[in-house]
């Protein structure tokens, strides 16, 4: 039998911590969530700490997204298992969705299942997303791992219960859907004074009837009688137009 | 008493004279400075050289008016004879310019001009026509730059600032150093009480010196309906100072803190010393 011993890394007392983010947060190698930002790198050292984490571990696999700090689906499954819980990941025979499954330490004859799968991804408006398209069974079992720990285990995950992934994509869902470049006063001014488009009107159709009677009227030199029986009808402007253009204008 | 209303011809100096009503940058002083501040500034009526070429670029570029200048053949203010010019100008109603300096508000003017959207901004409208409403009690006044009643977009009004660098990115701290944001949203209060719209707000900065470069940049309107609370607060201090007629200069404080910074060397110095 072997057993796995793990080096727990000496914990820093929080005046170092603050010296040694202070420190470490000038350099180029620093993940760009840290970049002179001291304060976050203490929060995360610390986070790191209670996870068994050294400082430099904690600022590499702890990242900082929208304000708030998360894991790496890794560092999640470890924390689950370091809690002494049992993940079981399986993918099915289709290649399509990943089970992962938690039997917990205090309670192993009760497991706690996460189905993921492109349906799944499909609702949620991922499938677009480039690493979906690449890698789509490897994005699904970091999710399924995130959520099945949040539901069974959350006490593991030391509040920090998010992929990087998981939080941006929940970013762009709340972000508002406005244009980035709103359009200036000028612009809204211009657009309301420019005149819109002539709409060109179909042209109207002149009755049979209107056609043969006007005819008649030329051949009969009652031009001006239809013309005045027109009007005493009501006839639309199109019909009063097409009989002016079609009779010789001496009988108009 | 000055009835709520908008005044077209009211003058520059009739309008600065009403201080029963309250001001945008009175409002300001109130809250950034103190009562105390107020009441005494409001009590001078202070001029100076800047004041009186930005009065003069207002009316070159807003009215395309140089009736105002007196343009004085000097290299500076600094001889005798320059100083008595001036002061002659100034006894005639008159505002003194160096030609250095009225050239540069001439090419302000023609910049402004230049660029389309500033042109077509300023169409329609009517300059420093003079607003006075209500609120709480309390008669309020502003005097917009540029008044256009009744655009296709609804009423609009637009304020002129010449500023070292007309840069929006630049003008972004320019306008929360000078209260722009409260100007902004006093303004649409002003003209919303009276019309019952809010007007579209647009500021027109042209930028001072050799290069007399145009930018329209827009305030965001969550900062500016903050300002517009604070404003409120402003109104409400404005009517409790009146009331009592007292007039407190800084506040009480909490006990004072060290610098952040100071404090940090000084307990970093206090650990590696144990």
């Amino acid at each position: 039998m072997s057993e796995i011993v793990r080096h727990q890394p000496e914990a820093l007392a929080i005046p170092d911590q603050v010296r040694y983010a202070e420190f470490v947060t000038t350099g180029d190698m620093i993940p760009q969530a840290y970049k002179n930002k001291p304060a976050n790198a203490v929060i995360a050292i610390g986070l790191g700490q209670a996870m068994g984490l050294s400082p430099a571990e904690s600022l590499y696999r702890i990242d900082v997204i929208q304000g708030k700090p998360t894991a790496s689906a890794e560092l999640i499954a470890s924390n689950v298992r370091k809690a002494g819980h049992k993940l079981r990941v399986t993918v099915d025979e289709a290649n399509t969705s990943v089970t992962a499954t938690i039997y917990r330490a205090d309670d192993p004859d009760y497991p706690h299942s996460v189905v993921r799968d492109m349906a799944w991804a499909q609702k949620m408006g991922l499938t677009s997303k480039d690493n979906y398209k690449k890698q789509p069974l490897t994005m699904l079992q970091w999710r399924a791992i995130s959520a099945v720990a949040r539901l069974a285990c959350s006490e593991a995950l030391y509040g920090v219960q998010y992929t990087p992934d998981e939080l941006s994509d929940m970013g762009e869902r709340r972000a508002p859907q406005q244009p980035v470049q709103p359009t200036s006063v000028a612009d809204r001014l211009k657009a309301a004074t420019t005149e819109p488009e002539a709409v060109i009107e179909p042209e109207p159709t002149i009755p049979e009837k209107v056609v043969a009677d006007t005819a008649k009227a030329v051949a009969e030199g009652k031009v001006a009688e239809y013309t005045q029986w027109l009007y005493e009808q009501d006839a639309p402007q199109s019909i009063l137009d097409y009989v002016y253009n079609n009779t010789p204008k001496e009988q108009n | 008493m000055t009835d709520a209303r908008i005044y077209p011809d009211m003058t520059n100096a009739e309008y600065h004279a009403h201080k029963g009503a309250l001001s945008s940058s009175g409002a300001r002083l109130l809250l950034d400075k103190s009562p105390l501040h107020f009441k005494v500034r409001q009590e001078k009526s202070e001029t100076n050289e800047a004041f009186e070429v930005g009065t003069l670029t207002h009316s070159l570029v807003l009215e395309n008016d140089e009736s105002a200048a007196v343009v004085l053949d000097y290299d500076s203010w600094r001889t005798k004879a320059a100083k008595e010019a001036a002061a002659e100008a100034r006894a005639a109603g008159k505002i003194p310019v160096l030609p250095e300096k009225w050239d540069e508000i001439r090419a302000m003017r023609d910049a402004v001009w230049a660029n389309p959207d500033a042109a077509l901004l300023l169409s329609g409208g009517k300059a420093e026509q003079s607003v006075f409403w209500k609120r709480e009690g309390a008669l309020l006044r502003c005097r917009p730059d540029y008044y256009v009643p009744d655009s296709p977009i609804g009423p609009i009004c637009i304020d002129l600032k010449t500023s070292v660098s007309a840069d929006p990115r630049k003008f972004e701290a320019s306008a929360s150093d000078y209260g722009y944001f409260h100007q902004q949203a006093w303004y649409e209060d002003g003209i919303e009480a009276l019309t019952g719209t809010r007007p579209v707000f647009a500021f027109i900065v042209v930028e001072k010196g050799d290069v007399p470069a145009v930018s329209l940049p827009e305030l965001d309107a969550y900062d500016v309906d903050i300002a517009r609370i604070d404003n409120y607060a402003a109104i409400e201090l404005w009517n409790k100072c009146r009331a009592a007629d007292e007039w407190p200069g800084y506040p009480k404080t909490a006990p004072l803190r060290m610098k952040p910074w100071t404090r940090k060397l000084i307990e970093e110095r206090s650990i590696s010393n144990v």
